[in-house]
């Protein structure tokens, strides 16, 4: 019963993380409105960097993985990116017709509030949107871990909700992955866990606003000092986003393909308590570095 | 030991979660730019170079639309500035073509004021804007006349209703009663509407 408690408050947790992340995405499709092509993909880059990043991190704490029997794990996990005073600005291009063509550095996604306006011919003047003021960028998700049969076990992410709103519809994340115990082949004396494993996931909002795939795949080692264990991973991430909105402009419908990003990416993290509650943080240093925080009640 | 770290952590997760308001959003100002393009439609049949045509446009009720499709009110709106202007011929379907020059002028109705200059077209193939956007030369007082229309819409100085007129002075071939010249055409004003807007959103780090 108490084990259910927490299941509920982790849920709930994440619940609320998520919603509260949706009027700001709809607000996203407003900003977007009043871009095409090219300024709206550098527009949204960096949240597409950051929300790659979030994705490819926090789905394991520990190398070890019992060779069989039933285990469960039912966890949640807090990902977080911090952007870099770079990402606040991108080279945006006057549009819609506007004279003469200029080329100005303008807020991102995450950059100032504050929208940027230029003088034009004849008393024209042409505004590109604020962002969001954002210093970081950061997402909950449940998931659940079962195994093993032969040191293998699966890891699934699984999250959809109907958030009620019109504009945006549906929010849902699935992630199935898997890990292998290479732990089982090597000398029992090898002083760490190593494992290795993938991991898919996609995103999706709405019918057709956002839909993002990532994937991950890598090793993963570990040492266990009884209630601590610090533990490493090395992996290469894949992460691609497409974004569909309706054009100001056209009054047409939009859609930008974000630059596909691939990166190697290292993970240093520690994992503390005793089952069945295990608390964890981790730092993820990769293109876009990544931090990650989580907790995990299972046996 | 169990008990000293579940304890802390689950304290921890529940008072973050449960003060999202205070601990997780961030209430951020950002200025969002509304793309908007308002139209008008003349219709030409003229068997003389020289032409007046005339087209009255209500601004404010089309202003007061923007705002309402996008949930917005005028006291968010930070500024309305012109962006740009063209024109695209809508329907022609003429054995040959026909050059055109003139120009195209503003005049506030409410206001009762003088027209002036927005847009000029020098030797405009009406063939080749059919169905293609052109971008307009734009007059800096049509310019002017329009941003202050907007200002006064804005500051609720005013409600704004504009009279574009085309006066054409030259047509090649020259038009006649046994070749008129008949188009239907299309002038646009882009506008960029600035609002302001407050939004609480997860920032949390």
């Amino acid at each position: 019963m108490r084990i259910l408690t927490r299941l509920i408050i982790a849920i709930g947790f994440a619940t609320l993380a998520l919603l509260m992340a949706v009027p700001a995405i709809a607000q996203i499709e407003d900003q977007l409105s009043a871009y095409t092509g090219a300024n709206a993909e550098g527009y949204l880059q960096p949240l597409s960097d950051a929300f790659g990043a979030n994705l490819n991190s926090g789905w394991y704490h520990s190398a070890y993985i019992p060779v069989d029997g039933f285990h469960w794990s039912f966890e949640l996990r807090v990902m977080g990116a911090i952007f870099s005073d770079d990402a606040a600005t991108f080279s945006a291009t006057t549009e819609g017709g506007f004279s003469p063509e200029q080329t100005v550095d303008a807020p991102t996604v995450v950059g100032s509030g504050d929208a940027v306006t230029v003088d034009g011919d004849s008393g024209t003047e042409f505004t590109f949107p604020g962002g969001f003021d954002l210093n970081s960028f950061a997402m909950a998700v449940p998931q659940i871990k079962l195994g093993s049969y032969k040191g293998t076990e699966a890891v699934i992410r699984y999250f959809a909700i109907d958030v009620g709103d019109v504009e945006i519809g549906n929010v849902s994340l699935l992630g199935l992955g898997a890990r292998h115990s290479i732990s089982q082949y090597l000398d029992p004396e090898f002083p760490v866990d190593l494992a290795g494993g993938f991991m898919w996931q996609k995103f999706t909002l709405g019918d057709d606003f956002i839909e993002a795939n990532a994937f991950t795949i890598g090793v993963q080692a570990s040492r266990n000092y009884g209630w601590i264990e610090p533990y490493a991973g090395l992996s290469y991430d894949m992460f691609s986003m497409s974004v569909a909105y309706e054009s100001d402009e056209s009054g047409e419908a939009e859609e930008i393909n974000l630059d596909a990003a691939s990166s190697v990416h290292l993970c240093l993290g520690c994992a503390i308590g005793i089952a069945p509650v295990i608390a964890n943080v981790e730092y993820n240093i990769a293109a876009q570095s990544s931090f990650a925080f989580g907790l995990a009640v299972g046996f | 030991m169990k008990t000293r770290f579940l304890v802390p952590l689950l304290l921890l997760l529940v008072a973050f979660a449960l003060s999202g308001s205070n601990c997780l959003l961030d209430e951020k100002v950002l200025e969002i730019v509304y793309f908007q393009k308002t139209c008008v439609d003349f219709e030409e049949n003229e068997d003389s170079e020289v032409f007046t045509t005339p087209a009255t446009m209500d601004y404010a009720d089309e202003l007061d639309d923007v705002l309402s499709n996008n949930e917005i009110s005028k006291s968010d709106v930070n500024s309305a500035r012109i962006v740009s202007a063209s024109y695209m011929v809508t329907d022609f379907s003429h054995t040959h073509d026909w050059d055109i020059t003139g120009e195209i002028t503003v005049r506030r109705v409410d206001t009762a004021g003088a027209a002036v200059t927005l847009v000029t077209y020098t030797g405009q193939s009406v063939l080749a804007a059919l169905n293609n956007s052109v971008p307009a030369i734009l007059d800096p007082a049509g310019v002017e006349l329009l941003n202050d229309a907007l200002e006064d819409y804005i500051t609720d100085a005013a409600d704004p209703v504009i009279e574009f007129s085309v006066e054409n002075g030259n047509v090649n071939p020259n038009p006649s009663v046994t070749n008129m010249l008949v188009f239907d055409w299309r002038g646009c004003v882009a506008i960029h509407i600035v609002a302001g807007i407050s939004l609480e959103v997860p920032d949390p780090f």
